[in-house]
């Protein structure tokens, strides 16, 4: 099937990715509420890319207690269903490549825009490029584990600040 | 209106207050956003006669309202205050994505008054601001301070806009430095931000930018991007980014090389992309929403110049290369590293250092006064010890870190090494044969002091849809540009320039990826991304307008600072004509009075370069007028 082949090596960190993900899908541009996140590494350009590679073996879809969280046989793509998704965070825990859109309390899933991704279209370095792959090829389970464990230990070490001011 | 977060905050160091406000519409409608947003602003707030490095100074950092969306190449940031060297208006802008995300939390100015008792930074997570001690972040480089404050606030995300080591200790050559690499505030806007004990601004949004017209700004942004990246200008700038001038400056005689005393460096093939790639280059990188990636990252991976870092430009290769007559590569992306880690700007350090050196080409310095440093031309092992001393204000570095100008003051005779304008360092001319004159021009007239960005320079093709206009055709208007050393028509060929620039940098979009004669994108299509991303219905002729306003408001600024006609002048160096083997280089006084007449004419200017109040009238500027008499001061 058609999915998106993730190249960090070649990505730029200009992410435009997300600005094109957020203004398709939510009328306005935003890195949060984007489906695809790219978290830029400053000192060699070691960039992360972070999207849902629509596994064949989702362990969100496992983790969700809700049944929020489905993979369409028609069409292989793993979806969240808006209506069942309290934005509890588990799939987030089991595998952090989708994004937790905390103010709305649901989760956001790349739908791969109905086949024609938007974040593709404005890639101009080759790191996502649309492509016939199977999602449960060794090659995309260990780009799954990898971002995983990356994503795991920054988010490990961070998170939002939350200290209150009394300034304003 | 969308685009705008529509908010500002205004910190009161002194007292530790922030007030949070709305950025009034008709800012945003006059002056649409950064540069032009906080010019204005310092012309109605900043009171005359301020010590530039006292607590009356006023530090500001805007966003503008294209910055974190998809339009193509909207990442930069500016910073404005009371320049520390000219006395009059300085600014900057750098990349990086410390605008998107200052946009996101919510925000497009800070204005920074006062001076904080204690070292501070201003800490903004979306809504909650507050100003934090910052004693344990003294002394640290630009990286260091990054890295801290990322973790410290648990959160790899922040972007930090600070100050290294130079600005701490006032140094005048001390930029502002966002994601470690990307500078800007030429001026010395470093030292100002370092007077005010605030070592740096961390900030994360998780907001976001709303969109007018979301269909008609993706349309719109797609056919920048087409655009962009099927220009063959910008094909070569995305592999070689600014270095390739080194090449071409060198074949024209323009390669500005040994404190400008020539305009061709013996060694500039070891200054090239060429001889970069291969050996040092890792890979590309992009500031934010930009499809072009002109920068690089690099590693020198051992030897005595062994380093890492980021942003190897014409800008940094130059000042230290072939001003400074070195042609080791290893050693100019060491210190590169060093100007990025100690915060200090590579154009006036580079300039500065390159002055001292011809000092001491005349006799005029000595080891006696240089710590025993050898300031032969090329010796870059003396220019890697000096950089630190000027950032510490160390011995022979403590002479020079207040810039060239002041320095020469201390040195005896050595006012014929200067070249600077309104006291700041020429950045990258020399008139060369093929150099077209109006770049003279546009140093001797930049509102921050002789710069290469405020129009006149490779830019010279920003207005050419209304140029063509006011011209009366294509082919006079190109005439304009092929005909390098005659003085026809440059007044109104620099006029449009710096209005563009002007507008360009108040859309904060990159200077890199706009001009017809670049295949980059002209004002016609920035109105069209503006308006479907705002909702403002503006034409590419009203944009011009606005950058039109911003100029004419940053002139008032210097006027009111002192800087009339006398201060639009070039140092004499640029007045000598010399016939060389590769055609004439210079240009006659007479050449360049005409041509600043001409200028002043266009702009509806007086002789003395004061805005008529026709023309004050005609920008909706009559209001400023009150605060302070218009004569030309220096009359």
């Amino acid at each position: 099937m058609q999915l998106i082949e993730v190249q960090a090596g070649n990505c730029t960190g200009c992410r435009l990715c997300e600005m094109a993900c957020s203004l398709v899908h939510e009328g306005e541009c935003s890195t949060a509420r984007s489906r695809i996140r790219v978290f830029r590494d400053e000192e060699f350009g070691n960039n992360l890319i972070s999207v849902c590679l629509h596994c064949a073996d989702p362990c969100c879809v496992e983790s969700c207690l809700y049944g929020a969280l489905n993979r369409d046989s028609a069409t292989g793509l793993v979806g969240v269903d808006t209506r069942l998704c309290i934005g509890c965070g588990d799939c987030i825990v089991a595998c952090p490549l989708s994004i937790l859109d905390k103010d709305r309390a649901t989760v956001l899933k790349c739908d791969l825009c109905g086949g024609d991704p938007e974040c593709v279209k404005v890639c101009f370095s080759g790191a996502l490029v649309l492509k016939d792959l199977d999602p449960g090829s060794p090659a995309r389970k260990s780009l799954r584990d990898k971002t995983s464990q990356h994503l795991q230990q920054m988010q490990g070490t961070g998170k939002p600040g939350s200290r209150a001011t009394s300034s304003l | 209106m969308h685009g705008w977060t529509g908010q500002r905050l205004k910190v009161y160091l002194t007292e530790g207050k922030i007030v949070k406000e709305p950025l009034p519409d008709e800012l945003r409608l006059n002056y649409l956003g950064g540069r032009g947003v906080i010019s204005r602003t310092l012309l109605d707030e900043l009171k005359p006669g301020v010590d530039p490095l006292g607590p009356d100074n006023i530090f500001m950092v805007a966003a503008g309202p294209l910055n974190g969306t998809a339009a193509p190449c909207t990442s930069r940031w500016t910073v404005t205050a009371k320049s520390a060297i000219t006395g009059g208006l300085s600014d900057g802008n750098g990349g990086g994505d410390f605008a998107t995300e200052l946009k996101f939390a919510g925000y497009d100015q800070i204005i920074f008054y006062g001076r904080s008792p204690r070292p501070v930074y201003l800490w903004i997570s979306n809504d909650q601001v507050e100003l934090r001690d910052a004693s344990h972040l003294c002394g640290k480089t630009t990286k260091e301070t990054n890295d801290h404050l990322a973790k410290e606030l648990e959160d790899t995300e922040t972007r930090v806009l600070c100050i290294g080591p130079a600005g701490e200790n006032l140094v005048r050559l001390a930029k502002v430095f966002s994601n470690s690499t990307r500078a800007g505030g030429k001026g010395g806007i470093g030292a100002v931000m370092g007077s005010k004990n605030l070592k740096a601004v961390a900030v994360r949004g998780t907001g976001s930018v709303r969109i007018a017209n979301p269909t008609a700004f993706l349309t719109a942004a797609k056919r920048a991007y087409e655009k962009l990246t099927d220009s063959p200008f910008l094909q070569m700038f995305r592999q070689q980014g600014t270095m390739h001038l080194i090449r071409h400056h060198a074949n024209t005689y323009a390669l500005p090389t040994k404190n400008l005393q020539e305009g061709y460096f013996e060694g500039w093939e070891n200054l090239t992309w060429e001889a970069f790639a291969p050996k040092y280059q890792v890979k590309n990188k992009a500031c934010s929403a930009c499809p072009v990636a002109c920068s690089h990252y690099y590693r020198v991976k051992d030897g005595p110049y062994a380093t890492h870092g980021e942003s190897n430009e014409y800008g940094t290769t130059y000042p230290f290369g072939s001003k400074c007559g070195i042609d080791n590569m290893a050693a100019l992306l060491k210190i590169n590293t060093i100007c990025d880690m100690l915060g200090l700007d590579t154009h006036a350090t580079g300039g500065t250092v390159s002055f001292a050196m011809e000092c001491w080409q005349r006799g005029l310095l000595t080891a006696k006064d240089t710590d025993n440093l050898d300031l032969s031309w090329g010796n870059a092992d003396a220019v890697i010890e000096l950089l630190p001393k000027i950032a510490y204000r160390q011995g022979f570095g403590g002479l020079l870190a207040d810039g060239s100008f002041l320095a020469s003051k201390q040195i005896r005779g050595s006012d014929v090494c200067l070249r600077t304008v309104k006291g700041m360092e020429v950045s990258a001319l020399f008139l060369g044969p093929r150099q077209n004159i109006v770049a003279g021009l546009g140093y001797a007239t930049a509102s921050r002091g002789a710069d290469h960005l405020r129009g006149g320079v490779l830019l010279n093709s920003y207005g050419m849809p209304r140029l063509q206009e006011v011209l009366g055709s294509r082919e006079a208007a190109l005439r304009l540009m092929k005909e390098p050393r005659s003085t026809e028509g440059k007044g109104v060929l620099l006029s449009l320039d710096q209005d563009f620039s002007a507008l360009m940098d108040s859309l904060e979009i990159c200077c890199h990826v706009t001009g017809e004669l670049r295949q980059g994108l002209n004002p016609d299509e920035l109105a069209e991304l503006f308006s479907s991303c705002t909702g403002v219905d503006m034409s590419g002729d009203d944009l011009m307008k606005v950058g039109e306003r911003i100029c004419n408001v940053e002139k008032l600024i210097n006027l009111r600072a002192g800087m009339g006609r006398k201060a639009d002048t070039l140092p004499r160096i640029f007045f000598e004509e010399k016939e060389t083997p590769r055609g004439a280089t210079g240009m006659s006084e007479a050449k360049f009075q005409g041509m600043l007449d001409d200028f002043y004419r266009f702009r509806g200017w007086d002789e003395g370069g004061v805005p008529t109040r026709e023309k004050l009238e005609e920008l909706g500027l009559l209001d400023t007028v009150g605060g302070f008499k218009i004569t030309d001061p220096s009359e």
